[in-house]
């Protein structure tokens, strides 16, 4: 399994962490899904903080799928975070929420959104989003990242 | 003495004299009579500006009367002006306050509806071996229940921002809509062995596309749905030019809707089917809603075991 495939999953809501688990094995594509529970762990996940510091456990994500509506530190914040970091900001970030909202919508791709995909509603979609989202790796040139641990 | 005095001849100067005594008598009683005529006017005059006077003093007081309704009217408006103002705000407010209000409830009842949907999804896969039929069939419905409350959820946002989104009437080219709403059925024109009759012709109106489209996509969607029993369905989309609108039918071969019930059908949560067709109930309010918002007009032509006929006015656009 290739390392540089780990997808990080940023969602407070551990009913839609174990319903993309299970996605992701039914869509067996070649990565690696990694979560965490809320804004400031993603941060201290992609910083090597604590004990993310351990890059075989939790190696740097080349695509981060981010929920919005999270409590304290949301979506756009951790968004409005990566995009501020020099070694980071080239991260691809897609939001996966909820909201149809178009000033949701908006705000994200002002933020430096990379795509802004919506949450379906059943897991067979659930599947099919992966397989695209699988393909697109697939064919997508990653820039690289510079790990904030290196520095 | 001599009695033989003549009688004086009047002398001339007696003559003139007694003349001008009559004169003077005359001129006296003239002067007097013009004194009285000039006394006479003089009071008349006096009595004419006395009364112009008062005619004076009463219309300055009828335009000081005037001025004093204007200005209370002013201020009345002015009133009014402001509590117009500051009810439209409370308006703005609120309408914002329910969108609002209605997007987070949809927004949050979803996210257990996700998790019974799957859940249930995977409690068949991986644990089905463990479940009879009964429990299979436990999962499904729960399966199906969440994914309808999910389709109305979804339908009751969509009538709540046509409802309260801004829409502002462009030229919008009505072949495209039609066309991109076909193109997001074609899996269930496919799936049905549906049959469509695009006959247009389709000028161009004045209208809101994101509304139009959700408009046409409802009602093209219902008339592959209800389809009489043992046939394929026929949808046949046409246009008319009626009264200066354009009227867009959409047709269908359906088991028909009585008249009783055609002004029925367009409210929230109506529906007359029963379980057969599972519709949400809100696909033709939403129609009602957004050509209300496109300022058109929606009916439907139909009769039991006469397929319905739907017709929405939209605006023609103007030519230049």
């Amino acid at each position: 399994m290739n390392c540089e495939q780990t997808i990080l999953m940023v969602d407070d809501s551990e009913d839609d962490l174990l319903l993309m688990r299970t996605a992701f094995d039914m869509a067996d594509g070649n990565s690696l899904l990694q979560s965490v529970g809320n804004g400031e762990e993603a941060i201290a996940y992609l910083g090597g903080q604590g004990l993310y510091c351990d890059r075989n456990k939790f190696p740097l994500p080349i695509i981060m799928l981010l929920d919005l509506n999270m409590p304290k530190m949301n979506g756009f914040d951790v968004l409005a975070w990566v995009r501020s970091q020099p070694g980071l900001k080239r991260l691809s970030i897609m939001i996966l929420s909820a909201s149809i909202r178009t000033e949701d919508v908006v705000r994200a791709f002002d933020l430096g959104a990379t795509s802004f995909l919506v949450k379906p509603s059943t897991l067979d979609d659930l599947a099919a989003t992966l397989h695209c989202l699988h393909d697109w790796i697939r064919i997508n040139q990653f820039p690289p990242l510079i790990d904030p641990i290196r520095q | 003495m001599k009695r033989n005095v003549q009688p004086a001849k009047p002398s001339a100067a007696h003559e003139m004299m007694v003349a001008m005594n009559e004169a003077l008598l005359l001129g006296s009683v003239r002067q007097h009579e013009l004194t009285e005529a000039s006394e006479n006017l003089n009071a008349q005059l006096h009595q004419e500006i006395r009364e112009r006077k008062v005619a004076e003093e009463t219309l300055r007081k009828s335009e000081e009367a005037l001025r004093q309704s204007r200005q209370e009217i002013e201020r009345h408006a002015g009133n009014l002006e402001k509590e117009v103002a500051v009810r439209t705000a409370e308006l703005t407010a609120t309408n914002k306050q329910l969108e609002a209000f209605v997007y987070s409830i949809a927004h949050d009842l979803r996210a257990p509806l996700r998790a019974m949907q799957g859940f249930s999804t995977m409690l068949v896969e991986d644990a089905g071996s463990a479940l009879d039929e009964t429990g299979k069939d436990c999962a499904h419905r729960i399966d199906k229940a969440a994914r309808f409350m999910d389709a109305m959820l979804m339908d009751l946002l969509a009538f709540s921002r046509i409802s309260q989104e801004h829409v502002e009437l462009t030229s919008v080219n009505l072949a495209k809509v039609v066309e991109s709403v076909l193109s997001r059925l074609q899996p269930v024109i496919q799936e049905k062995n549906a049959r469509v009759q695009n006959d247009g012709p389709w000028p161009v109106v004045l209208a809101h596309e994101a509304t139009l489209g959700q408009v046409l996509f409802n009602l093209v969607s219902n008339a592959l749905k209800f389809v009489a029993p043992n046939v394929p369905a026929l949808v046949r989309l046409r246009t008319e030019d009626k009264d200066g609108f354009v009227r867009v039918w959409v047709q269908d071969n359906g088991p028909g809707i009585a008249p009783a019930h055609h002004g029925q059908i367009f409210r929230l949560f109506t529906r007359l089917d029963g379980e057969k067709h599972r519709g949400t109930g809100v696909g033709l309010a939403i129609v009602q809603k957004g050509v209300e918002r496109l300022r058109g007009r929606v009916g439907v032509e139909s009769a039991l075991g006469q397929g319905a006929r739907f017709w929405i006015d939209l605006q023609k656009a103007p030519t230049i």
